[in-house]
């Protein structure tokens, strides 16, 4: 839970960083379009029945730490801010947590051959 | 007002996601996104000629008269009511155990909230990607679209998991799909 709620408040830091930090248009949009998805599956991750909706962030988080160097961001706060926010997207997203509720197997009992509501 | 029903769980669940305390809400939420829309979208068809935004002075202005809001044959943020109209409508039909008397209309629901969920997140990054401007109702209203998603997804879940056992059960998915009471009597 405290995982994907730092991951929202890091999602919205990286959606308004440009703004604050006078990035330019060019590097202010991976900022941009990273920042809203990363809030996104935080959110949705947030009930227990999709609290696997955290791993999209993954990718998520790795291109925010690749992209200032594919891109050679400018000036270098923009590229330490990045790889910062990307690091720690990455390991919040693989946080678990306590699940209490069932769900008859969760959405991986859809592919199992004794999923949790059969038995 | 709201009767428990603990036949209406199924099976290995802790609770009902068909409940009326599980749908209610979410037809609030739908309700709320869709006031906003039908906002945006009159003063998109000039009904108003200002419109609100407490934080990015005539960022909303720009949002809603972009070249993107234009591309639709109708206001975009009218489309967006639709939407949630969609998501009002197939939320509140069915019974308290929808998710076997009515897949179909659980997976309806899924399609309205997910997708709309998925495009009000593609239109927050158009807004500074090719805009160059936020709006704050457009982002509460994908806020909205983005909360509902998860509290959807359950029932969703429990109507493929019924289906799932109609298949393993022998009987026809697609009869199951509509509601059929024979398999509902003889499947969990």
């Amino acid at each position: 839970m405290w995982a994907a709620i730092t991951n929202i408040i890091i999602g919205l830091f990286v959606m308004i960083a440009p703004a604050v930090f006078h990035f330019n248009k060019t590097i202010a949009n991976h900022y941009h379009i990273v920042g809203p998805i990363v809030v996104t599956f935080a959110i949705v991750s947030l009930w227990e029945v999709n609290h696997s909706a955290r791993y999209f962030n993954v990718p998520a988080g790795l291109w925010l730490l690749i992209a200032p160097f594919l891109f050679h961001f400018q000036p270098a706060t923009a590229t330490w801010m990045a790889v910062i926010c990307g690091l720690l997207i990455i390991v919040l997203s693989f946080a678990k947590r306590k699940i209490k509720g069932q769900y008859g197997g969760g959405w991986r009992s859809l592919f199992q051959k004794h999923p949790a509501h059969m038995q | 007002m709201f009767k428990k029903s603990p036949a209406y769980i199924p099976p290995a669940w802790d609770y009902n996601p068909s409940a009326w305390e599980q749908r209610i809400p979410l037809a609030i939420l739908a309700s709320i996104g869709f006031l906003i829309a039908v906002y945006m979208g009159l003063y998109q068809m000039g009904v108003f000629s200002t419109v609100w935004d407490p934080f990015f002075g005539d960022g909303t202005k720009q949002v809603l008269t972009s070249s993107i809001a234009k591309d639709f044959p109708i206001p975009d943020a009218m489309l967006g009511a639709l939407g949630y109209v969609m998501d009002v409508v197939s939320g509140l039909i069915g019974k308290t155990h929808r998710w076997r008397t009515m897949p179909w209309m659980v997976i309806v629901f899924g399609i309205a909230v997910g997708p709309l969920g998925a495009v009000s997140i593609l239109l927050v990054i158009l807004q500074p990607v090719v805009v160059g401007a936020w709006c704050t109702l457009c982002l509460t209203s994908a806020l909205i679209s983005v909360i509902m998603i998860s509290p959807a997804m359950d029932e969703l879940l429990a109507s493929l998991q019924y289906l799932q056992r109609v298949k393993r059960s022998g009987n026809p998915v697609w009869k199951a799909f509509w509601g059929n009471k024979t398999i509902i009597n003889q499947v969990d």
